[in-house]
């Protein structure tokens, strides 16, 4: 009877990995940056508290992620929370944290969604920047 | 006679359809450029039309070095081993990678002679002659020599200068003063954008404190140069201070964001020369498209895309230059 529950999770294991395998979704980070670590590490209260809260110096980083319908802006919890920028990421939603698959290390790194945007919203609005980025430029090169 | 009237209905037949194309040929040029536009274009110096064109550079080559954890530097890197952070944008799709073993060097030694290094000044000179006699310089590389001290920044030697570093030279060197060291970067700077060419890495080793007591230019203008020149920086710190200063962090700002390395003399200075040639061997070149056409600063990062353990270095910006419009009228 002692082995015999060992022997049934030792069996399960692949099912179950297939299973959260089939959990992950996929996106692509097509940005990258090192920001604010207040909303990684206070949430909202402190991001928009006020000025008694404590100031936080450090940076973390900040990834802008990019699934077929939807773009996430997420944020680590320390500087040195890194997912390496491969072509394809898999990640999935967890109890209000999006949980990013590390291929090398074999974990997931969990990191606070900071924005949620439609794509085709999100692409609407960068061809706007880029547009008014563009007529700026025009307009300085003119003068 | 059935032949003849064959080849006439041949002939006739060409004739209509050359007429047929001309005249079809004269109606759309017509309707394309009209009378009236045409005369308002003619060659004469009456109206002289003006033409604007608009150039801007839209590729990014960029110089880098890869490590692994220990430091060691990584042999068949791929294109697909790493992502390039231009302004915060993930670049992974690369137009070329290539090492830069296959590229001449510029190369500018800028020796400190100020009083603040007079202690040490012969150790200073000796490392920068063991630097000039590595195996690894080849006879295509140019070496330049400029010493600074007091109030003057001097290039003694320009081109070969291989053999330079004699005791003779040594003594004839003007030492003490004041310290001019970013008026003298700054001074290495445009002796090496003046001789640019295509395919030549351009590199300035500087023997100093950091300590800069003089300069009419500061730190950020010197820093400023050093970017917008994209210029390899490698800053040989002869202090001998372990601890932090501000001499020896104006050094490390201008070597790091420069892609090329900070190196103190309190560690074997042999090894360190050694490494500064082996470093300039073992580089990569990748080049990009500009992800992003906003002018300015832009800023440069490399990053893992699987292992991260991976490091890497190089230059931490560039400037970016929008299209600059240019009017010109025909001769």
């Amino acid at each position: 009877m002692k082995h015999v529950l060992p022997l049934a999770l030792f069996l399960s294991f692949p099912a179950i990995m297939t299973a959260q395998m089939g959990m992950y979704q996929h996106g692509s980070v097509i940005r990258m940056h090192m920001g604010d670590c207040t909303l990684a590490h206070g949430g909202f209260m402190v991001a928009f508290g006020g000025p008694s809260m404590a100031v936080n110096q450090e940076s973390c980083p900040e990834y802008t992620l990019m699934s077929p319908n939807v773009v996430y802006v997420i944020v680590g919890k320390s500087s040195n929370q890194l997912i390496p920028l491969s072509e394809i990421v898999d990640f999935r939603l967890h109890k209000n944290e999006l949980a990013v698959r590390v291929d090398d290390a074999k974990h997931e790194s969990r990191f606070v969604i900071k924005e949620m945007m439609v794509r085709s919203e999100w692409e609407r609005m960068q061809r706007h920047i880029d547009e008014q980025l563009k007529a700026a430029e025009l307009r300085e090169t003119e003068h | 006679m059935i032949t003849i009237s064959i080849r006439m209905q041949k002939t006739l037949r060409t004739l209509w359809r050359y007429c047929w194309l001309s005249a079809l040929t004269s109606v759309l040029l017509k309707a394309a450029y009209p009378q009236d536009k045409l005369d308002g274009h003619s060659y004469s110096s009456q109206a002289t039309p003006a033409y604007t064109y608009r150039s801007g550079v839209s590729e990014v080559r960029l110089l880098f070095f890869a490590a692994d954890k220990q430091n060691r530097v990584v042999d068949g890197l791929k294109r697909t081993d790493f992502a390039v952070l231009d302004n915060s944008w993930v670049v992974r799709d690369f137009r070329s990678l290539t090492r830069s073993g296959s590229v001449h060097l510029d190369v500018i030694l800028l020796v400190d002679c100020s009083a603040s290094v007079l202690p040490r000044f012969d150790r200073e000179f000796r490392n920068a002659m063991n630097l000039v006699s590595q195996p690894g310089w080849r006879p295509e590389d140019n070496l330049s020599v400029l010493v600074f001290g007091g109030r003057e920044v001097n290039l003694v030697c320009d081109g070969n200068c291989g053999n330079w570093f004699t005791s003779e030279h040594m003594a004839a060197l003007p030492s003490g003063g004041a310290t001019p060291l970013f008026d003298a970067v700054i001074a290495a700077t445009d002796v090496l954008a003046q001789r640019r060419q295509f395919g030549r890495l351009p590199v300035i080793v500087v023997f100093s404190d950091g300590n800069d007591t003089i300069s009419v230019a500061s730190l950020h203008d010197a820093w400023k140069k050093i970017v917008a020149s994209e210029e390899l920086v490698y800053a040989v710190d002869v202090s001998g201070d372990s601890e932090n200063s501000n001499g020896n962090s104006a050094l490390r700002k201008m070597a790091d964001d420069s892609g090329g390395r900070y190196l103190s003399l309190s560690e074997d200075p042999a090894e360190l020369l050694k490494g500064i040639i082996g470093d300039l061997q073992s580089g990569l070149v990748v080049s990009y498209s500009v992800p992003e056409t906003t002018a300015g600063f832009h800023s440069l990062r490399i990053l893992p895309t699987h292992n991260l353990n991976l490091q890497f270095r190089s230059r931490r910006g560039y400037f970016y230059q929008a299209a600059r419009p240019r009017q010109e009228t025909l001769p």
